[in-house]
């Protein structure tokens, strides 16, 4: 909840600053982990199940889509990432903690706890607001994001059939035109 | 003869008399041109030598294999994603295969504005012959056009505008759909079933995943050319080095990488070099059709229009194609996401897509974008979105909403990241009010142009005429990187007729 006046009035101005350094303590409650399915490259735990969760919401499960978990999109994205120049991989890593990171969340956010524990509206409403920022940094990040879990989820075949995409015929052994 | 990286288990040291870096539209026509004359040709290519047996058309396998970065290649600030080829072919191997001429009023507007002369219809005129018939460019038929082609023409058709078939350099083509993954059936005449096997038949030698790092210059002549062999799985370095010693240079790595050698090898003479880079920006436009579109099927591009190419003196001009609608690609930007990304996903068999690329760097004062080295080595492309192209961004896409509507769409729908949804010409007025602009919506770029200008005062362009570097004599760039504006139509030809046309001019420089 952002500091407003109203919240400064009802609490004065000593209960405001409990309230805050409550927020604070809550800021370092620790990140929800998950257990990769495959080794992970470039991320460690942290980071790819920030990863997850973000994946969780850029292409949720339901309507007989599978999740994003069962895609396995964020070992995916990982093992991307070990192909790519080592400072890539950097970047992704700050960018999702800095998106996990509770204490700027509340600064510039109102909220108090790290991504992967919001809840999914919570989580929507945080990633939105990336999208929406003023800050290129968050835009960047969360283009960064969407591009990847968007582009692991719907390369996986396993998708085809739900979006209507018989998927590729099969050429091998076809003639080819020759030069 | 190719050399694939984990073939080349020393280093290795070779003469030649031409060393030829990169194997895409320029080097691979230059190389063949060379080889034919008798010449030893050495050609480095970065990218790995992938040919139709790996090519299995899922996406998921063939952007990491056959683009650059992996697929991921985009401006600094990610507004602008980056389809650029990176296999032996370069971007032939994944290109969509529109082929054109290059317009004469930019021939015209070069001449004028750049000094650049023996550059006219008439003097590329066999060179564009030479090319078209060894890659069988030819108009794609009408009745072949799948139905995200025909509704571009149905719906210029009914709103009384321009719109044709275009030419394709394909033969044999199965209307797979599948161009942009890799042909499967080696129909697309991309230069790794045709210009490269020629040159190879003539005693070329390429060696593939192997990144040319620097070329060596003393006294203003080129002297050696440096490359390292990459790891294909990984893409680092291994520790196997190729050092090319050659009587001249070509640079052909295309208008980002290209430049980025240049700059690495310390060759920026006069602050020209990676300024200037033009993208054809590209927005588009998606619409739901009640009957079934299935645009991941059929040639992806076959249909074009040109009827705002000039919107006059003071506006960018756009020109209207067409993309393939593959799952993976489509996902990446339809730039919502959640639910509504998946109900739009749900919906792709039922999806048209139009896009509009707009004609950058014609205005005066139009200096695109740059591409520069960041400290870490990596290449760095910034492409400032102005006004001017955001007024182009807004009326295209009013336009392809038009077309879409009038060719029975039931539902017009932007790629802004809160899409922008119509359903007749009456709700057009959302997409004037919508914000169009970097990091509004999705924009892309297929084509990569500038940065090595070609010009006639050494003081503002990077190569003369001839392709030849104005300070380095025996270096000369031949890619998309010497095209000193964009163009207004898809580029590969220019560049195959202006490779034809530097054959001479580099053999001459031996």
């Amino acid at each position: 909840m952002p500091l407003s006046r109203r919240t400064l009035l009802k609490y004065g101005l000593g209960g405001t600053l409990l309230l805050a350094a409550g927020g604070a303590g809550v800021a370092f409650q620790q990140t929800r982990l998950r257990t990769p399915a495959t080794e992970l490259q470039v991320l460690d735990q942290r980071t790819y199940s920030i990863l997850a969760a973000v994946a969780d919401r850029i292409t949720p499960a339901g309507d007989g889509f599978p999740s994003a978990a069962e895609l396995q999109v964020a070992e995916k994205v990982d093992a991307l990432l070990a192909t790519l120049h080592p400072a890539v991989g950097e970047e992704i890593r700050q960018a999702l903690l800095l998106l996990e990171n509770a204490l700027a969340g509340l600064v510039l956010d109102g909220r108090s706890r790290p991504f992967t524990r919001l809840p999914p509206d919570a989580q929507d409403e945080t990633l939105r607001a990336w999208q929406n920022s003023r800050l290129t940094v968050r835009r960047t990040a969360f283009t960064a994001l969407h591009g990847l879990c968007a582009a692991a989820y719907y390369a996986s075949p396993a998708i085809y059939r739900l979006v209507g995409y018989p998927g590729p015929p099969d050429f091998r052994g076809a003639a080819g035109g020759a030069p | 003869m190719i050399h694939a990286g984990h073939e080349i288990r020393s280093d290795v040291e070779v003469r030649c008399d031409v060393c030829v870096i990169g194997s895409g539209a320029g080097g691979a026509v230059l190389a063949a041109g060379l080889a034919e004359r008798g010449l030893r040709v050495v050609m480095l290519e970065e990218g790995g030598h992938h040919t139709r047996r790996d090519f299995d058309l899922q996406e998921g396998h063939a952007y990491p294999m056959l683009y650059q970065d992996r697929g991921t290649r985009a401006t600094a600030d990610l507004a602008i994603t980056i389809l650029q080829g990176r296999s032996v072919g370069g971007s032939t191997t994944v290109n969509w295969t529109t082929c054109f001429r290059t317009p004469p009023r930019i021939l015209a507007l070069w001449r004028e504005r750049f000094g650049i002369e023996g550059l006219d219809e008439a003097s590329l005129a066999p060179h564009f012959d030479a090319v078209e018939e060894r890659l069988h460019i030819a108009p794609w038929p009408e009745e072949l056009a799948n139905a995200n082609n025909r509704q571009l023409l149905d719906g210029c058709r009914r709103l009384g505008w321009e719109a044709a078939p275009l030419r394709r350099n394909v033969k044999a083509c199965v209307n797979s759909g599948y161009c942009g993954l890799g042909c499967p059936v080696d129909a697309k005449q991309a230069m790794h079933v045709t210009y490269l096997p020629d040159a190879l038949a003539r005693g070329m030698e390429l060696y593939a995943d192997t990144r040319a790092e620097r070329i060596e210059v003393e006294g203003e002549r080129v002297v050696a050319v440096h490359a390292v062999v990459l790891d294909r799985a990984t893409g680092r370095p291994t520790q196997r080095r190729v050092k090319v010693l050659p009587k001249v240079a070509v640079s052909s790595g295309g208008a980002i990488n290209g430049p980025a050698l240049l700059l690495r090898s310390g060759l920026d003479f006069n602050g020209r070099l990676g300024k200037r880079t033009f993208l054809h920006p590209v927005v588009a436009m998606a619409a739901i059709y009640e009957e079934p579109v299935n645009g991941f099927y059929g040639a992806p591009q076959s249909i074009g229009s040109h009827q705002f190419i000039d919107r006059g003196p003071d506006k960018v001009g756009f020109f209207l194609e067409t993309p393939p609608l593959h799952p993976m690609l489509a996902a990446t930007a339809f730039r919502a996401f959640g639910l509504e990304h998946r109900a739009f996903l749900q919906q792709l068999a039922h999806v048209g897509v139009l896009i509009a690329l707009s004609v950058d760097g014609l205005l005066p004062g139009d200096e695109g974008g740059t591409v520069s080295l960041r400290d870490d080595g990596r290449v760095r492309v910034d492409y400032p979105v102005g006004a001017h192209l955001e007024e182009s961004f807004r009326a295209s896409s009013i336009a392809m909403a038009r077309i879409q509507l009038a060719a029975g769409a039931k539902e017009v729908i932007s790629l802004h990241d809160q899409p922008v949804r119509i359903r007749s010409e009456a709700d057009l007025a959302r997409l004037e009010e919508a914000p169009w602009g970097a990091f509004q919506h999705a924009i892309f770029t297929a084509h990569q142009m500038g940065g090595c200008p070609m010009g006639a005062d050494p003081a503002t362009s990077v190569v003369d005429a001839t392709l030849r570097h104005h300070r380095v004599r025996n270096l000369f760039v031949v890619d998309g990187s010497v095209l000193p504006t964009s163009l207004g139509v898809n580029p590969s030809e220019t560049i195959y007729a202006l490779a034809h046309r530097a054959r001479a001019h580099v053999a001459a420089a031996i």
